[in-house]
């Protein structure tokens, strides 16, 4: 190798700090070879406990962590900050990394690299041990991990309306606007009907149609096993429903609270009839 | 072995490759495109993943047999609001099939997490251009943050010289490129894969070093 060998290693012992467990003495060897302007770094995690132990070792070097590839595919467990992974009860672990550097192992800057025989403080080997936790603890699912940090992908309630039969939706949504979406009356002759106890029919129907989804879930909330029976027979899942209602709910309340303010906008308007009369 | 295809951006040929690579693999393809289905069978009667999603079917029941076995997704916004992807990997595990190939849906949402979240490794797809390459790039860090390895990337529908070492280096992974094929781009609706209509073609042979890298991942 026609790199310069930085020899020698040093020996440190992390002690996991988490409260609750005396000293987990974990350890971490390291040496570092630079050649071409690659630093190429060796590490030994030794773990001495009788459990198997997570642990988290980052890159000191001043460069991008250029990790182990098979196909071209990162070892599970690195990323651009180091490696994460577990070590056996009584067992070593055995880590190697490359780091682009400048040429002599002196990166751009002018600062050398860490030496490993300067390692007695925290800050100096080219890795760090970082954390130690219980493995059991740091297994996360990343299926839980999207939900928790990527946006929701479902379409606005809005967007869908409570239908009867959500399969129907999609065709209907569009044609025949759901709650909220009739808007302003279209014309002012096409307005609410003479009679003021009819209520108009789209809401008359939209109304009905909540009541029924509504009803059902209260026969699978509180009635009797057979009619919860025939409800579900009826091709409804106990799901769906309280999903539907749950829209229901959120739009009931929002209709609400727009006819409220209507209504009380419309009985505070005052028309000055005889007044537009005269201009007209 | 669970292999989901993304990209990051729509309109690259996801579905295209997903169905073509899962007849190459004899797997099963998941339209896990909740909100903008395109693999066929969506719109037929019978359930889909969007039942399946809402505990209204069980995963068997919604697969379509046909040249490529499909578990379709349904077309209506109604169904993408009820589907509950935290069911995915349930979904997704469909009994009698070594791979299941998931096709995602573009963007950086859930719903195109998920998918990268149940799958051991990814196919990435791009198109040969700058801003493509960029959505591409979005996905891998994507597929990373989540535990899923990156299989192999797939330039799709080039055209002439594409930059497949250029890309390679830029997504750390083998690069495919894909012709433009029309015997390709029709498959999906003529229900064709191309390892079927023209397995001698240079589309097919792309498709098989596709899925020559799935079962790679799959030995690991």
């Amino acid at each position: 190798m026609d790199g310069v060998s930085f020899g020698g290693s040093a020996e440190r012992t992390f002690i996991a700090d988490d409260g609750t467990t005396p000293s987990m003495p974990v350890s971490l060897d390291s040496t570092v070879t630079t050649a071409g302007g690659v630093a190429l770094v060796s590490v030994r995690v030794r773990n001495t406990e009788p459990v198997a132990r997570r642990v988290t070792v980052a890159n000191r070097l001043p460069g991008d962590v250029l990790p182990p590839r098979r196909h071209g595919v990162p070892e599970p467990g690195w990323s651009a900050d180091g490696y994460d992974g577990v070590v056996d009860a009584r067992d070593d672990l055995a880590l190697g990394y490359a780091c682009r550097v400048a040429e002599d192992g002196v990166p751009a800057d002018g600062e050398p690299i860490p030496r490993d025989d300067t390692a007695d403080s925290d800050a100096g080997g080219p890795v760090e041990l970082v954390a130690v936790s219980d493995p059991r603890i740091g297994e996360t699912d990343p299926l839980n991990a999207a939900l928790a940090e990527l946006g929701d992908h479902r379409p606005p309630p809005d967007a869908v309306g409570p239908s009867d039969d959500p399969r129907k939706v999609g065709g209907t949504a569009a044609d025949e606007p759901a709650v909220g979406g009739s808007g302003p009356d279209r014309s002012v002759s096409g307005g609410p009907s003479s009679d003021p106890a009819t209520l108009p029919p789209g809401v008359m129907r939209y109304l009905d149609g909540a009541d029924g989804r509504i009803a059902r879930a209260e026969t699978l909330a509180g009635g009797s096993v057979s009619d919860a029976t025939a409800v579900i027979d009826a091709g409804v899942g106990p799901v769906g429903v309280r999903e539907l209602v749950a829209l229901d709910a959120r739009a009931l309340g929002r209709i609400a609270e727009r006819a409220e303010s209507l209504a009380a906008r419309a009985e505070a308007v005052d028309v000055p009839t005889s007044a537009l009369e005269r201009l007209a | 072995m669970i292999a989901a295809v993304a990209g990051g951006k729509g309109g690259v040929g996801k579905s295209t490759l997903a169905y073509n690579v899962a007849d190459a693999l004899d797997a099963l393809v998941v339209d896990a495109d909740l909100a903008m289905a395109d693999l066929p069978g969506g719109r037929e009667r019978g359930p889909d993943l969007h039942d399946v999603l809402a505990d209204r079917a069980t995963p068997a029941e919604a697969v379509r047999p046909g040249p490529v076995d499909v578990l379709p997704c349904g077309r209506s916004l109604a169904g993408a609001r009820l589907a509950d992807v935290r069911g995915l990997r349930e979904a997704v595990a469909v009994d009698g099939y070594e791979h299941v190939v998931v096709d995602s849906p573009a963007g950086l949402r859930v719903d195109a997490g998920a998918p990268l979240a149940v799958a051991e490794a990814c196919l990435l797809v791009a198109s040969p251009t700058r801003w493509a390459l960029a959505d591409a790039i979005a996905a891998r860090e994507l597929a990373r943050e989540l535990d899923c390895g990156l299989a192999a990337v797939a330039l799709n529908r080039v055209v002439e010289d594409p930059p497949v070492e250029a890309v390679g280096r830029a997504l750390g992974a083998p690069t495919t490129a894909v012709p433009a094929d029309s015997r390709l781009r029709r498959s999906i609706a003529d229900r064709g894969p191309v390892g079927t209509t023209a397995p001698e073609s240079t589309a097919a042979r792309a498709v098989e070093e596709l899925a020559e890298a799935v079962r790679r991942c799959a030995v690991r």
